[in-house]
């Protein structure tokens, strides 16, 4: 009996510390984060589900993080990428052809900050919390915009980010296995 | 003119006020002067009229609104305390909300193969494939369209097109927890009260409430410590030109009232002559408001302003028959011819207006020719009867002896005075590089902190280089597709140009059909057969009819489009924002359509002065030569030259002064030209008339006194448009006053 309640309680002292608000320093002292040396490469694995396929979606790529810009090219099945570059965020189709995307300043912002674990930046457009799992962090966007599009974002990993899952408001998620070029 | 018994003028005269004033009373009362106050209405086009009136209906709504913008470190808390205030009167204008993202997936989603981007479309009629696009998209980790759009339409081209939509109706504003917030340096917190001062029927009493409005935020601003707040919108401009309005009607208004009240004490010493001045002036402004009233459905509040004039020339009449003796009956014959002929000329020259484009300008003839026919009625009925035991005559004799002997000494010297005045005039217009500048900026009086804070939070909303036009066609679907051609005719100019139509939401019908045409034959080329593979069932397109305006106006997107779309006097009309295209790229582009306008408040009261300023220009042109026609005819070639010259030397004075005072010369330097061509008609008439007669230099001298304090006090106000009148008047009279004696000779 008495283990029991003592269970229940730990079980409540758990769940109260996976609630709790992390601080961005916090969230960098949990992941042990150390600030990456740009520029910032490597390659990605992306699995990305939908509950009306039966299979998740798989896609590769690479990704270069500079100070000024970003490129997430995505190679296989179909090649496109995701390009900021002088102030500009572009998406690039599979024949190379740039479309600039208007107000894109904030995407940019975001997948720069997820990539290099910036939770001083997170802060400002997410509230962060423990996730159950040790090596990551939970964090829930707290304006109308985005969370529209992102449901939840967690950023997992020691010493680097190296695995990013977001769901979006249906729930949907995107799990993305990044390896950086240098721990290759 | 048959003769009148003398004992008649008195009950006579008053009959003819006492029936004006009531008249004109009941007019009022029955609510049948109708005030037009809308300043665009006087352009003489009437697609102005129309695109005016649809941007009236389009903008009804926000008219009342205004913008309150917190910055700082206790920005939120400041917010959420004044949302409560007004929130609890029921002031807060719309959800700070966005429709949701699954809803309009659903909404489209069903009209999936209708919906084309631009960028899709062109590569489906160049037979590029959209499955590789598709995929790409859908394998995109940061796309939040795709898992919305992807179950219903596998293709994701309505998500694309909703996308495409989405990102050019952007604006500066997101919403976090519920507040609306622009996310610059200094993150502000915004907040659109909807004042309610549609049913105020007093300006006084909306101008208070916007005040009170301002007061409570300058108390937060105090309350807290670090904070800073900033507002704009239509109310606080117009409660603030009010209260400057008002403020210098009282202190400059009671100044010249209290002048010209001090200055008829003073020269007739008596009550009944300043009551004579009074009744003048009532028959005068009760001849020229019936005939308005009768003549015309509404009066133009532009009329009135210019109206003002009729006072600085009624006064003339009264000075001249009270300083002449009645029982001097030559010189007394000789006043009442001079004021009739001064009549005459003066309204047949103000009659000139009504030869102008300008409907406003014509009621300004109107009212001030009928205006003048009730200034002599009084001058020759009523004020003989008042003044006819009047026992200060010899004490006005001796002031126009004073007035003659200075007049007369000063002859030479005035001459070459002004004439040097005039070459130096001529010079300073010829030299200066931009003589008028009709920028409706430069007359408005409101501060310059609500200028500036207008154009920030404009541009929150609107972006920084917003357009707007308006378009509008008797069809529907012809509207759309003139929506289409034209923002596709602005894109090939400069292909960054982004436009927030309606089209963008809604293609037009032949478009849609052409995309449901274009994206069947990509299916058929078997572009979609990975993603129906996927999906484990084949694509279906164009399974329903195309959308329509009805579904669209009656979902969430609703108000997004009833703010961009209506239906005025049997035309459908469509209000388009094109940004990062140049004003003239614009212009160019819409050249070759019809039915369309850039509409720009700013530039079109611009316009408006422009417009009126060379109507004023002609209208000088003309009332000069017909001035002189009169004068020739009733004198001589002679003084009609000598006239016409002074005359011409002192407006060019009263111009060039104001040029050197204000920089620039506007509309309101020449209408103020109005008023100094009466005054010196009468001035000119008088002398050529009756000589150089003491009774007739004091009036003179007293009328343009008279004028100096009642126009020329104008100088000292703040407003840009007053200020520019009175400096005219004010040195322009001072020329005329000292030039108009030259016409005749010295007095013996």
């Amino acid at each position: 009996m008495i283990k029991a309640v003592f269970t229940i309680l730990l079980m409540l002292c758990s769940l109260d510390v996976f609630g709790q608000a992390l601080t961005a320093q916090q969230a960098t002292n949990r992941l042990n984060l150390i600030a990456p040396t740009l520029p910032l490469s490597g390659s990605f694995e992306q699995l990305k589900y939908f509950k009306v396929l039966k299979h998740p979606l798989k896609s590769q790529g690479e990704f270069e993080v500079n100070r000024q810009r970003l490129i997430w090219q995505t190679l296989m099945p179909v090649k496109s990428a995701v390009l900021y570059e002088n102030e500009t965020l572009y998406t690039v189709n599979s024949r190379g052809e740039k479309t600039p995307t208007p107000q894109g300043g904030d995407m940019s912002t975001l997948i720069f900050s997820l990539l290099q674990g910036e939770f001083e930046e997170l802060e400002k457009t997410f509230s962060l919390s423990p996730d159950k799992r040790l090596n990551c962090i939970l964090m829930t966007p707290n304006s109308a915009p985005l969370s529209l599009a992102l449901n939840k974002v967690v950023l997992c990993g020691q010493g680097a980010i190296d695995r990013i899952e977001l769901f979006d408001s249906k729930n949907n998620k995107t799990a993305i296995n990044l390896q950086s070029a240098s721990s290759k | 003119m048959p003769h009148l018994s003398k004992k008649l003028h008195l009950p006579l005269g008053l009959a003819q006020l006492i029936m004006a004033v009531s008249f004109l009373v009941y007019l009022l009362v029955q609510g049948k002067v109708h005030l037009e106050a809308d300043i665009l209405s006087l352009l003489p086009s009437e697609d102005i009229e129309f695109v005016n009136e649809a941007e009236s209906a389009f903008f009804q709504r926000y008219k009342n609104n205004v913008i309150i913008a917190f910055s700082g470190e206790d920005a939120k808390a400041a917010h959420d305390e004044i949302r409560t205030n007004y929130g609890e009167k029921g002031w807060l204008y719309g959800n700070a909300s966005f429709p949701e993202l699954e809803t309009i997936a659903k909404l489209f989603g069903a009209y999936q193969g209708y919906l084309l981007t631009e960028e899709s479309r062109q590569m489906l009629a160049q037979g590029s494939s959209l499955g590789d696009a598709a995929l790409a998209k859908l394998n995109s980790a940061f796309d939040p369209f795709s898992p919305l759009f992807f179950p219903i339409d596998p293709t994701l081209t309505t998500a694309s097109f909703v996308q495409s939509a989405l990102a050019q109706q952007a604006s500066k504003l997101t919403v976090e927890a519920g507040r609306l917030v622009v996310n610059d340096d200094l993150k502000q917190y915004v907040l659109m009260l909807s004042l309610p001062l549609a049913d105020i029927g007093s300006m006084k009493e909306a101008t208070d409430i916007v005040y009170s409005v301002r007061d409570s935020l300058a108390d937060v601003e105090a309350a807290y410590s670090n904070l800073s707040i900033s507002y704009s919108g239509v109310p606080f401009h117009t409660a603030e030109n009010m209260r400057q309005a008002d403020k210098e009607m009282r202190w400059l208004g009671g100044v010249s009232a209290f002048f010209i009240v001090l200055i008829v004490l003073w020269s007739f010493k008596s009550i009944r002559a300043l009551l004579a001045v009074l009744v003048t002036q009532l028959n005068a402004v009760c001849f020229g408001l019936l005939a308005l009233s009768l003549l015309y459905d509404s009066v133009h509040v532009i009329t009135l302003v210019f109206s003002i004039t009729l006072i600085g020339i009624a006064i003339d009449y009264s000075f001249h028959v009270m300083t002449t003796k009645q029982d001097d009956l030559a010189a007394y014959h000789n006043v009442r011819s001079a004021v009739k002929l001064g009549c005459v000329s003066t309204a047949t020259g103000y009659c000139a207006f009504m030869m102008l484009p300008m409907e406003a300008l014509e009621q300004v003839g109107i009212f001030i020719a009928f205006g003048l026919v009730g200034a002599l009625c009084s001058a020759l009925f009523i004020i003989p009867s008042m003044l006819r035991r009047y026992a200060g005559q010899s004490r006005l004799d001796r002031l126009g002896e004073g007035v003659v002997a200075i007049l007369d000494a000063s002859r030479a010297k005035t001459r070459v005075t002004i004439c040097v005045i005039g070459l130096l005039s001529i010079a300073l217009v010829m030299i200066n590089e931009q003589v008028f500048n009709d920028d409706i900026a430069l007359l408005n009086a409101s501060s310059d902190e609500l200028r500036v804070n207008e154009f920030e939070h404009q541009q929150w909303y609107f972006g920084t280089q917003s357009q707007r036009l308006i378009l509008w066609e008797t069809d529907l679907e012809a509207l759309l597709e003139k929506e289409e051609a034209l923002v596709a005719a602005l894109k090939l100019q400069s292909p960054t140009v982004t436009a927030q139509a309606i089209s963008n939401w809604l293609p037009s019908k032949s478009r849609q059909q052409k995309n449901l045409a274009l994206l069947t034959e990509a299916q058929n080329r078997g572009d979609f057969v990975t993603l129906s593979g996927l999906m484990g069932r084949p694509i279906e397109l164009g399974t329903t009819s195309n959308l329509t305006l009805e579904t669209l106006l009656e979902s969430e997107l609703g108000e997004l489009l009833s703010s961009q779309y209506l239906k005025l006097d049997g035309y459908h009309v469509s209000l388009v924002y094109i940004n990062h295209a140049e004003k003239h790229d614009i212009d160019t582009v819409l050249l070759n359509f019809v039915q369309t306008a850039r509409i720009d408040k700013a530039e079109q009261l611009s316009q408006v002065l422009l417009e009126m300023r060379h109507s004023l220009l002609i209208w000088f042109a003309i009332a000069l030569s017909v001035f002189l026609a009169i004068l020739c005819v009733r004198f001589d070639l002679m003084s009609a030259v000598k006239s016409g010259f002074w005359l011409l030397l002192s407006c060019l004075i009263g111009l060039s002064g104001s040029l050197l005072l204000q920089g620039s010369l506007n509309l309101f330097n020449l209408l103020a030209l109005v008023l100094l061509v009466a005054l010196a008609i009468d001035y000119f008439i008088f002398y050529l008339k009756c000589g150089q007669e003491s009774s007739t230099a004091l009036a003179i001298s007293l009328s343009a006194l008279s004028s100096v304090f009642v126009f020329g006090m104008l100088s000292f106000s703040q407003t840009p448009a007053i200020y520019s009148f009175g400096y005219t008047i004010m040195i322009g009279i001072v020329s005329i006053y000292f030039v108009a004696p030259l016409v005749v000779k010295r007095k013996a």
